[in-house]
């Protein structure tokens, strides 16, 4: 085999392992040195329950009113902080439009639309990085079922995320403190 | 070779009909030809086999996926994309003209990208959009398609960037930011697999050839209404776009290396004539027409990648249109080939004399069916005698639904149509056997 092949060869190869071993690295560095956070999930709609192999995840934390004469477009990449409020659970404090400087604990995020209000407050909605969980493909409309049996649960269900300068882990989604994995027969 | 054939081919040796030295060439010919059949049997069980065995490892692992470690996971989606090297290597070191063993384990080799990236965003649920795996897909695959080199790897991507641009290019909820982004990045793949296309063109691979040609005559009329942006200002330039293309592939369709194949080797003339005809036909209604609100500024317009790819889309047609009439110098009677010119000059110029416009395309249909109806009786082709049948029906069809015409006169050419039909049919097989009956006396 000619020696431009092989070579040539072997370029390839590299490329076609650093980009799963980029994905691999990414994570585990945000699952290692990022900062837990829960996030309340809303129902999730039966409509588009399982496609095949996840759920759809909502959040109703991704509507967003804040006060700032900045502009957002739609579609823009945007930077998030988080504050913590009742029960554990965070909420968005801050949007920027660059990485906060004095903090590795942010998430990009994207404008899915964004309205001026009144007194100079911005309504925004954002789409977080994490909308599907994915889960083997029998458990998935169990887990759905599940969720909607249980009205009980409906403020107590959530999404724990690592979060480190901008990447995200979604490392599952609880029911009552349960994965939900673990709720399924 | 077959034992009909063996005693046909002593029986003239007999004869003297033909010589030993000739059934000796005949007999060789055929063996080599089944020797060619039976290794392309075997490539595309090959490649079968390996489509068969990849999907067959993944569902056996994804049956017991939930029950292994984060870490076994990890490593066990590697295996695919190191099966697959290792795998492509052992081919280009051991099996180098092995057609079988080059392709399918390039196939295993490119479905072994997808499954480890696929496999990595499971076991680390990210999320990220299916467009942009795509994308990561076809560049990763892409050197692939030169190395091995592999033809199926070549088509496969080429499908995978139709359906990119399917998916970013028909979301019309999409924000326009990046305006042109899917139209490049299509053009870009492409243009990276033509180099490929041309070796095939001068080389051993004719089938291969066939099957890019189909799958990219396909895709260009699948992806070409996805780059009209969705706030374009213009409702005609996307269907000169469309005749335009049409107009190419009817010229490619021409050219030395498909002219003489069969029809269904021919995918630009294949494809070419629906679709224009089918456009002119669309724009003999009054509703399109109607539907045209005022063009915006052509400044405006040339904010817009897609305005360019219609400028150079139709500046192809024109060069390869005109080329062949300087060269010969004489002037073309292919009423096919005009169409993407008349309606391009038709919509611009008669925006305000749609009645006009509506007329001249009824008419060009029309003369297009007779065309390929006398053609059909010149040349004693029952094929082309019935597409110019069939021309002309969908015509007269689409005018039965035109409540612009009575009753009694779209009945009368439904009648003749119909008619014409059995007639013309009916007078080439009459021409034939008289032929026949002639050649026997």
């Amino acid at each position: 085999m000619k020696k431009f092949v092989l070579l040539a060869f072997i370029v390839m190869a590299v490329a076609q392992w650093t980009v799963p071993l980029t994905m691999l690295w990414s994570r585990t560095t945000v699952l290692k040195k990022g900062t837990k956070i829960k996030l309340r999930t809303g129902p999730v709609d039966p409509a588009d329950i399982f496609k095949g192999r996840y759920i759809y995840l909502s959040f109703p934390g991704e509507n967003i009113s804040l006060k700032t004469v900045k502009e957002y477009e739609n579609g823009q990449e945007v930077f998030a902080t988080f504050d913590t409020i009742s029960n554990g659970y965070s909420k968005i404090n801050t949007i920027s439009s660059r990485p906060p400087a004095n903090s590795q604990v942010y998430l990009k995020v994207k404008v899915v639309y964004a309205s001026k209000g009144p007194a100079g407050r911005t309504s925004l909605k954002v789409d977080y990085p994490f909308d599907q969980y994915y889960m083997e493909e029998s458990k998935a409309p169990k887990a759905e079922r599940i969720y909607r049996d249980s009205a009980a649960f409906a403020d107590k269900t959530y999404a724990l995320v690592s979060i480190y300068r901008g990447e995200s882990v979604l490392e599952g989604v609880y029911v009552n403190g349960i994965r939900i994995e673990e709720l399924l027969p | 070779m077959s034992k009909q054939l063996i005693r046909d081919l002593d029986e003239l040796t007999r004869r003297n009909v033909i010589s030993t030295e000739t059934a000796v060439a005949i007999t060789k010919y055929y063996d080599e030809k089944r020797q060619g059949d039976s290794g392309r049997l075997t490539l595309i069980l090959g490649i079968l086999g390996a489509l068969l065995l990849g999907s067959g490892i993944i569902l056996i692992l994804a049956h017991n996926w939930d029950d292994l470690s984060k870490t076994t996971r990890t490593i066990i989606a590697f295996i695919p994309l190191l099966g697959g090297q290792t795998l492509s290597l052992y081919s280009l070191m051991r099996q180098k003209g092995n057609r079988g063993w080059i392709e399918s384990t390039a196939i295993v080799l490119f479905f072994g990208v997808a499954a480890t990236i696929s496999l990595l965003a499971q076991i680390y649920q990210i999320s990220g959009g299916l467009p942009s795996f795509l994308l990561t897909w076809i560049f990763l695959s892409l050197p692939i398609v030169y190395i091995m080199p592999s033809s199926v790897v070549s088509l496969l991507v080429l499908v995978l960037a139709t359906w990119y641009v399917i998916l970013t290019g028909y979301d019309y909820s999409a924000a326009d930011k990046y305006p042109g982004a899917s139209l490049y990045r299509y053009l870009l793949i492409v243009l990276a697999l033509v180099p490929h296309y041309f070796t095939l063109l001068r080389s051993r691979g004719r089938n291969a050839f066939h099957w890019h040609n189909w799958v990219f005559a396909c895709s260009a009329l699948i992806v070409l209404g996805s780059f009209v942006p969705s706030s374009y200002g213009n409702e005609i330039l996307p269907w000169i776009a469309y005749m335009s293309l049409g107009g190419i592939f009817y010229m490619a369709g021409k050219h030395a290396l498909l002219k003489d194949e069969h029809l269904f080797l021919n995918p630009f003339r294949l494809l070419a004539l629906p679709t224009m005809v089918g456009i002119l036909i669309f724009w003999t209604f009054p509703s399109p027409w109607d539907r045209i609100s005022t063009p915006a500024r052509f400044s405006d317009l040339m904010g817009f990648p897609f305005s360019y790819l219609v400028i150079l889309l139709f500046g192809a047609y024109l060069f390869l249109l005109v080329r062949p009439m300087i060269k010969n110098r004489r002037s073309t009677n292919d009423p096919v080939s005009l169409s993407s010119l008349l309606f391009a000059v038709c919509t611009v110029t008669l925006m305000n004399l749609s009645n006009v416009a509506m007329l001249v395309f009824n008419f060009w249909v029309l003369v297009i069916g007779i065309v390929y109806l006398r053609r059909g009786i010149e040349k004693d082709h029952l094929g082309i005698l019935n597409l110019g049948l069939l021309v002309i029906a969908a015509l007269v069809i689409v005018r039965f639904f035109d409540t612009g015409i009575s009753f009694l006169w779209r009945g009368l050419f439904f009648i003749l149509t119909g008619a014409g039909f059995f007639v013309f049919n009916l007078m080439i097989i009459k021409n034939r056997k008289k032929k026949i009956q002639t050649v026997d006396r």
